[in-house]
């Protein structure tokens, strides 16, 4: 008996609402002096240095072994929209293609500027930026091995050629790119963002190596036959906040 | 003032669109690139031959039962085939040691209609061949250089035109014509 009416005091509790208002309330002095209606609250924006690095990269290498990378990013901002930006890092990858493999590695440097086309309210600092870069590359390729390509779709082959194994290596390629970028930072935390982009890169000049191609640029991504290529970044970065505007 | 500013914002919108779009539709144009595919067939040259008449020598003129077989070689390359034009492969072995190249082809024809009429000429050729960067889908092919020809045996090949022939780099016109 004691216990029932335990449980149905418990039960009553549980359901007790107790309306409360954590909130003051707000006393609305502009509509009191109607006649200064200036907002005196400015919202000042962050302005500093972003630095990060790309994450993508170290996941990309944990399921694809033939690949490996890292990056670094940074950004200065110097106005309430435009960003100076840039990005260096290290790459390497491998590419097995029908009659040839090679491996491509070396360093990367982007600069350029990101241009913030969102509005954020008060105290956002979200951006949906279109940026441009110029790009260059110093790597090295190793042409692994290769098939002369004798097939003959019709006729088959009728002198069968073997896999030549070279493992001839060229040092000091280069690369110069021009890139168009957009994308979305988010602040996920105070002062922490996560950023992920694409872009969309042409060559202007490579050196090749002697009787082959750069297939591969450490920056640029996959070279295609039209000299374009495709990139994205996932990065996380910190905001070190140096003045207020 | 407000009018105004409304209009530079939407003018701003307008040119972000433009943007936007331009750059979706470079992602749509270039998702299939041409090097994917290798389109070239074949990628290595073969030598191009064609028949002409020995005395009208401006028209083609075809061969019958036409063979082709390798010096000392068993299997054929073309086998009796009625035809004035023939592309046949090369050997590319060795084309890493940068030395001449012989390899000796053996031409057979022999009547449709009669028994015993086979015909014999043997050609030589000799050429160094070489590997030439062609694109990633296609790779390497081989292309023939300094090349010369030699005919050993000719039993039904009246004479060969072989041009100003030195390099086979490609196959839009026949490398040598015979005269038959």
């Amino acid at each position: 008996m004691q216990h029932i009416s335990k449980y149905f005091i418990s039960i009553g509790l549980l359901f007790f609402v107790f309306q409360t208002n954590s909130q003051e309330e707000v006393k609305d002095s502009i509509a009191k002096n109607s006649i200064q209606r200036v907002d005196s609250i400015i919202y000042k924006e962050p302005y500093g240095l972003r630095i990060g690095v790309d994450i993508s990269k170290p996941i990309l290498h944990q399921f694809n072994n033939k690949y490996n990378g890292l990056e670094f990013v940074t950004d200065y901002r110097i106005s309430k929209r435009l960003y100076v930006a840039a990005e260096f890092g290290f790459e390497e990858e491998k590419s097995n293609e029908d009659f040839t493999n090679s491996t491509a590695s070396g360093n990367y440097a982007r600069i350029g500027v990101n241009y913030n086309q969102f509005n954020n309210w008060l105290d956002m600092n979200n951006e949906l930026f279109i940026g441009f870069r110029y790009g260059y590359a110093r790597f090295k390729q190793t042409l692994h091995s290769y098939t002369p390509n004798v097939t003959d779709a019709q006729n088959g082959i009728y002198f069968p050629i073997e896999e030549v194994f070279i493992d001839e290596t060229t040092e000091g390629l280069n690369a110069h790119w021009l890139e168009l970028v957009i994308g979305v930072k988010v602040e996920v935390y105070h002062n922490l963002f996560l950023s992920l982009s694409g872009a969309y890169k042409i060559i202007v000049n490579t050196k090749d190596p002697e009787g082959f191609t750069s297939l591969f640029s450490p920056g640029f991504n996959r070279i295609f036959e039209s000299n374009t290529g495709f990139g994205f970044n996932y990065s996380i970065s910190y905001l070190i906040p140096l003045k207020k505007k | 003032m407000l009018k105004l500013k409304n209009r530079f914002l939407s003018n701003k919108k307008h040119i972000l669109q433009l943007i936007g779009s331009c750059i979706f539709s470079i992602f749509i144009f270039s998702a299939c690139e041409k090097d994917d595919f290798c389109l070239d067939n074949p990628v290595t040259p073969k030598l191009v031959i064609r028949f002409y008449d020995n005395f009208n020598r401006d028209i083609t003129k075809r061969v019958d039962r036409l063979s082709i077989f390798l010096e000392n070689a068993a299997d054929s390359i073309i086998k009796q085939q009625n035809t004035d034009s023939i592309a046949i492969p090369l050997n590319p072995a060795n084309f890493l040691n940068n030395t001449t190249k012989e390899i000796t082809f053996i031409f057979r024809t022999e009547d449709e209609k009669i028994a015993n009429t086979e015909k014999e000429a043997k050609l030589k050729i000799a050429y160094i061949p070489q590997e030439d960067y062609v694109s990633r889908s296609c790779g390497f092919r081989i292309i023939f250089n300094e090349v010369t020809l030699e005919t050993i045996e000719s039993a039904w090949i009246k004479e060969l035109n072989t041009k100003d022939l030195t390099t086979i780099n490609n196959q839009n016109a026949a490398h040598i014509q015979i005269f038959h």
